[in-house]
């Protein structure tokens, strides 16, 4: 006798299906596919919402809006042979960002924020390994005030980061979410890193001050 | 040719440093690096901070998300999201017990508290009276 098959989860079968194929298959009411495109999107929509106003509420209640009211057109929803459906869900949560009372070009601290959902969990990469133990000293000092520099940065700017960082978006697909052209898009996304940067402690600040008797 | 200066070249390290600057500007900034270690440096950093908001975990999703979301599209959809989504905690168990206020104090507790207190007041008082008696 043979062992029955686990009951495996409609949502498994369509784990490798491109985004433009469950598209195509919810535009024809198929409700897997409608399934598949919220496990997939409904995570991402609320970390790049939660990363941007740092609150919870607020990222669960528009991921909620944004996914639903694309996946009522899906037809409508499927981009251009050379886009990305994320594109499209954060050009419209930028949109209702900028409805909603959170300035673009004002830091948040203002409003209710939950800085603790900003603290980057600890990396584990494998350049990591490879570090002088001065360098990965100051890596683990920048890591602790990465939070704390991300929380005074403005609305936009830490919508724009948190969309292009984890996404890889070109300048293009950037200046098409924000409905800039892409000199000014390039230029925003310039200008919140450099916020953000300047926001940190340098490497060479961490290492003086945790090895003065390095110095002549 | 032209040459930046430090100030001139920060506001387009990140262009640089992705690629997408201007031959005129690459070259530009090339040269100036290759003169000046704080600018390598910063360069650097950038590198450093964009590979760790690259990497920067996402947070799961609150239970009821998908399914919220399904169910704003029909009925039919929420009750079927309800069998495919299981209902995970949003954060870990040593997350929710650090975020969780602590429990308020019932009144056997606040009494003995207070006791304690007392207990403690009294004995340091009697401690400095028999050292003062020592002294004097």
């Amino acid at each position: 006798m043979t062992d029955a098959p686990m009951p495996s989860s409609p949502l498994d079968a369509l784990a490798d299906a491109s985004e433009r194929d469950l598209l195509a298959s919810a535009a024809r009411a198929d409700a897997d596919a409608t399934l598949a495109l919220i496990d997939r999107y409904a995570p991402v929509l609320f970390n790049l919402l939660l990363r941007t106003t740092g609150l919870v509420a607020l990222a669960e209640e528009l991921t909620r809006d944004v996914l639903a009211d694309a996946l009522r057109q899906p037809a409508a929803a499927v981009p251009p042979p050379d886009g990305r459906w994320i594109v499209a869900l954060a050009k419209e949560t930028y949109r209702r960002l900028l409805a909603i009372d959170l300035r673009p070009d004002e830091p948040t601290h203002r409003v209710r924020i939950a800085p603790r959902y900003w603290q980057p969990e600890r990396l584990q990469t494998a350049d990591d390994d490879g570090l002088r133990p001065a360098t990965a000293r100051a890596a683990r000092l920048l890591r602790r005030r990465l939070g704390e520099a991300w929380s005074r940065l403005a609305m936009r700017q830490r919508f724009v980061l948190a969309l292009v960082e984890p996404h890889r978006l070109s300048t293009d697909e950037l200046a098409d979410v924000l409905d800039e052209s892409e000199p000014v898009a390039r230029q925003i996304r310039d200008e919140a890193k450099l916020a953000l940067l300047l926001k940190l402690p340098r490497p060479s600040d961490a290492r003086r001050r945790e090895a003065p008797e390095a110095r002549p | 040719m032209n040459r930046l200066d430090c100030r001139q070249l920060l506001p387009h390290l990140e262009s640089h440093l992705r690629g997408d600057a201007s031959e005129e500007l690459r070259l530009l900034a090339d040269d100036h690096l290759a003169r000046c270690t704080s600018c390598r440096r910063r360069l650097a950093h950038l590198k450093q901070v964009t590979a760790m908001l690259a990497a920067w975990r996402p947070m799961p999703a609150p239970p009821g998300l998908k399914t919220e979301t399904a169910a704003a599209l029909g009925p039919d959809l929420g009750r079927l999201a309800r069998e495919v989504f299981p209902r995970r905690p949003f954060l870990g168990r040593r997350r929710r017990e650090r975020l969780r206020p602590p429990a308020p104090m019932t009144g056997y507790q606040r009494v003995a508290t207070w006791l304690v207190i007392a207990a403690l007041l009294f004995l340091g008082a009697a401690i400095a009276y028999r050292i003062l008696q020592q002294w004097m």
